[in-house]
């Protein structure tokens, strides 16, 4: 069995390598800088270090295993993660959901872009260790700026040809990456055994509790796990079974890593770190540079992950009516795999502004992981509705958990509030986020609330005689509409007026077809409603949200199935063309609403559609956005009235008074 | 889950063939004529009623009719089979 991604869901040696190469990027990645942020400029001393390996091992089994292997995971959608696929599961069970999801979509995407610059860079300094380049690779100089610079450009340029050829490495890369974590981190446990012990939870509550300001240090603690989210976003590349069977090996290795970081820092004979990076440190010094080549290779594979996890969720955000609708591209033939240039360009743009700003990963870890911890608390409350209303578990039990995960997150949360002061121009950037999801989703709300619906079967009757009327030219054989009305009964009123009003559209079939996005990520199916036998048909395709809709592929598949099952005669065309081309003759009518002068709405709504209008201008068009840009489409502008003005008082004044 | 009686008035008014009704609203007026159209809302399945004081069988000024908004309803009388809905 195959995920949609096309991905083995078995678990076997292969899918177990494409987990690693996939899930753990970001998580597996973080023993390059969580350590050495927990130590910071701090004086080397028991309490501290034992205490952040034991912080850092019990965040990792509390919010990694527990809260996202065990628990998160269970919210599967058809095979897919994240906090969108979540939405879906649970937004039925209360309207208020979609603050949640919209704010940890955004947060989210805002910490994505400092994943890659911090990443590279962690790994770029340590070039600084190897003989020859220690003058030249200094954090934080141009020479390395330039260097992460390069890295990540080369990354996003190479976004729009796909990770077919180079993703088949992934897997191996990051295998060796964490074999490496795991025979280095034993090395220095041999040298230092007594660091074992840093695992009883007695040593972190003793760090937060009795070292000075030390509940602060749970900020650097956190970065240990910023990458559980990312790993429950991936689901649909691997599967349940594979995720949770190869983070028995990951977190195995990270474990051993950070307790490697912890016993070289008590063996070593320094009080303060003074630039030194626990991770290289501890590398025997003929594997330094190996190392930071595979290092390298990882961090470039984790921010690959993100990226392609920021398509993912701005794809998903299109679907459920979170963002405007965007080109989104598909780079190459492998299921499932996406590209919004759009997204690239503002992500590049955001990770070189980073690393210019920051200049080297330890300005960044200070300012690295508020946003996550907002994601999480978000996809925390939305997993317990799954919980209660979906999984049925007690409400005491959902409640505990709830209030479990709420304290700790909540802990981590303000310790990161210290880092608003490093990070405030990421506000600018998550309020550019959050605001371009709100105004998109608020003001489709306002349409669909002034989106008039009336009955189909009044119409169907005149429908039928305009069809048959020799005295006006024919418009179309098949003339198809783009409908929201999901009843099989029912048309907006803007299309019936489109047919009829000013010169009418006569056509042998009318169609009107309806998208219904469904909260299934994969769904892809059809019914009809043959109102009048070959006349009037409704047609309501089901669409997963993960899924862009190619609609006239789907149409044609479907008349096609139709007059193979002999339930629809194709039609001539209506210039006598037939006997040149036999190919139907099929027109779609797009119709594209302006905010009409007859309006009188509130201020707040008023800024609301102008906002929409404005981001709808940087969007796709319609007939791009639903796939039937090769196809025979006339747009058509219809005003869009909303409280429209009523009770006007016209009077007709007598021709004789009025010239007197 | 609260029940959304916008829905209960809209399966009963789909299935009456005459769309005549007499609403009864929350400041005390009373409305006669034919729902014609509707618009969906987010907070009740049905938001505006679009009421035509004359059944014309072919319209094409839907906006024309009175736009009611679910919320000032108090009641719904239904003239084909004489049932009141209250809300």
């Amino acid at each position: 069995m195959e995920t949609k991604h096309g991905f083995s869901k078995k678990v076997t040696a292969a899918s177990l390598l494409v987990a690693l190469g996939i899930i753990y990027g970001d998580i597996g990645t973080s023993p390059l800088y969580a350590l050495k942020a927990v130590i910071g400029n701090r004086k080397i001393e028991e309490i501290l270090v034992y205490g952040g390996v034991s912080a850092i091992f019990w965040t990792l089994i509390i919010q990694t295993s527990i809260k996202y292997i065990w628990l998160t995971l269970k919210a599967d959608n058809n095979g897919e993660g994240g906090i969108f696929s979540l939405y879906a599961l649970v937004r039925r069970y209360g309207k208020k959901l979609v603050i949640p999801a919209v704010l940890g979509a955004t947060t989210l995407l805002a910490d994505g872009i400092i994943t890659p610059p911090i990443s590279v860079a962690s790994a770029i300094e340590g070039l600084g260790m190897v003989d020859g380049l220690k003058d030249t690779i200094i954090a934080g100089n141009n020479v390395t700026v330039g260097l992460v610079v390069l890295i990540l450009s080369i990354l996003f340029f190479f976004q729009r040809f796909g990770t077919q050829v180079i993703g088949k490495f992934f897997g191996p890369i990051m295998a060796i990456w964490f074999s490496m974590l795991l025979l280095v981190g034993i090395s220095q446990i041999f040298l230092h055994p007594d660091i074992i012990n840093a695992l009883n939870p007695y040593y972190a509550y003793e760090m937060l509790s009795q070292y000075p300001n030390g509940f602060w240090l749970l900020g650097s603690v956190f970065l240990c796990t910023t990458g559980a989210e990312a790993l429950y976003s991936d689901l649909g590349h691997c599967g349940i079974k594979n995720i949770r069977i190869s983070w028995i090996f990951v977190k195995t290795s990270l474990v051993m890593c950070y307790l490697g970081q912890a016993a070289w820092l008590m063996h070593q004979t320094e009080d303060f770190l003074n630039g030194r990076n626990p991770f290289f440190e501890i590398m025997p010094d003929w594997f330094l540079l190996p190392s930071i080549i595979i290092a390298t290779l990882a961090t470039i594979i984790a921010s690959q992950a993100l990226i392609s996890g920021s398509y993912t969720l701005i794809s998903e955000a299109i679907n459920l009516n979170f963002w405007p609708r965007v080109a989104v591209r598909q780079p190459s033939e492998t299921k499932g795999q996406i590209y919004i240039p759009s997204v690239n360009y503002v992500l590049w743009f955001g990770c070189v502004l980073m690393i210019l700003y920051f200049r080297s990963s330890e300005h960044m870890e200070a300012a690295y992981g508020f946003s996550i911890t907002i994601t999480m608390m978000m996809t925390t409350l939305l997993l317990g509705y799954f919980l209660r209303y979906r999984l049925k578990w007690n409400k005491f039990a959902v409640w505990g958990i709830v209030g479990l995960f709420a304290i700790v997150e909540s802990s981590f949360f303000i310790a990161n509030v210290a880092k608003i002061k490093e990070r405030w121009m990421f506000l600018f950037f998550e309020l550019g986020i959050f605001m371009v999801m709100y105004v998109w989703y608020e003001a489709r709300k306002i349409h669909n609330r002034y989106t008039n619906f009336t009955e189909l079967g009044k119409y169907s009757q005149k429908l039928a005689e305009l069809s048959e009327d020799d005295s006006i030219p024919k418009f179309a054989t098949h003339l198809i509409y783009l409908s929201k009305a999901d009843r099989r009964h029912h048309i907006e009123s803007k299309i019936i007026k489109s047919i009829f009003s000013k010169k009418p559209k006569r056509a042998d079939v009318y169609w009107f077809l309806h998208l219904n996005r469904t909260n299934e990520p994969y769904t892809l199916s059809y019914n009809v409603s043959e109102l009048i036998d070959d006349k009037v048909i409704k047609i309501n395709i089901n669409v997963g949200f993960r899924i862009q809709p190619k609609t006239e592929l789907y149409f044609k598949k479907i008349v096609q199935e139709l007059v193979a099952n002999k339930e629809l005669n194709l039609h001539i065309r209506p210039d006598g063309s037939t006997k040149y081309n036999n190919e139907p003759d099929f027109k779609f009518v797009v119709l594209e609403k302006y905010l009409s002068v007859e309006n009188d709405f509130t201020i707040k709504d008023n800024l609301l559609l102008n906002g929409y209008k404005y981001l709808k201008n940087m969007g796709i068009s319609d007939e791009k956005a639903f796939g039937l840009d090769k196809s025979d489409v006339i747009t058509e502008q219809v005003p869009l009235i909303y409280q429209p003005i009523t009770n006007i008082e016209l009077k007709r004044e007598d021709y004789e008074i009025a010239n007197k | 889950m609260k029940l959304d009686k916008t829905k209960i008035i809209y399966e009963k008014w789909e299935q009456l063939s005459n769309k005549k009704v007499k609403l009864l609203l929350k400041d005390g007026s009373e409305k006669i004529g034919n729902i014609e159209s509707f618009t969906h809302g987010t907070n009740s399945f049905i938001e505006y009623w679009i009421l035509n004081k004359t059944n014309k069988p072919f319209n094409l000024l839907i906006e024309d009719g009175e736009w009611i908004k679910s919320s000032d309803l108090l009641e719904i009388y239904f003239y084909e089979d004489h049932s009141i809905i209250i809300l």
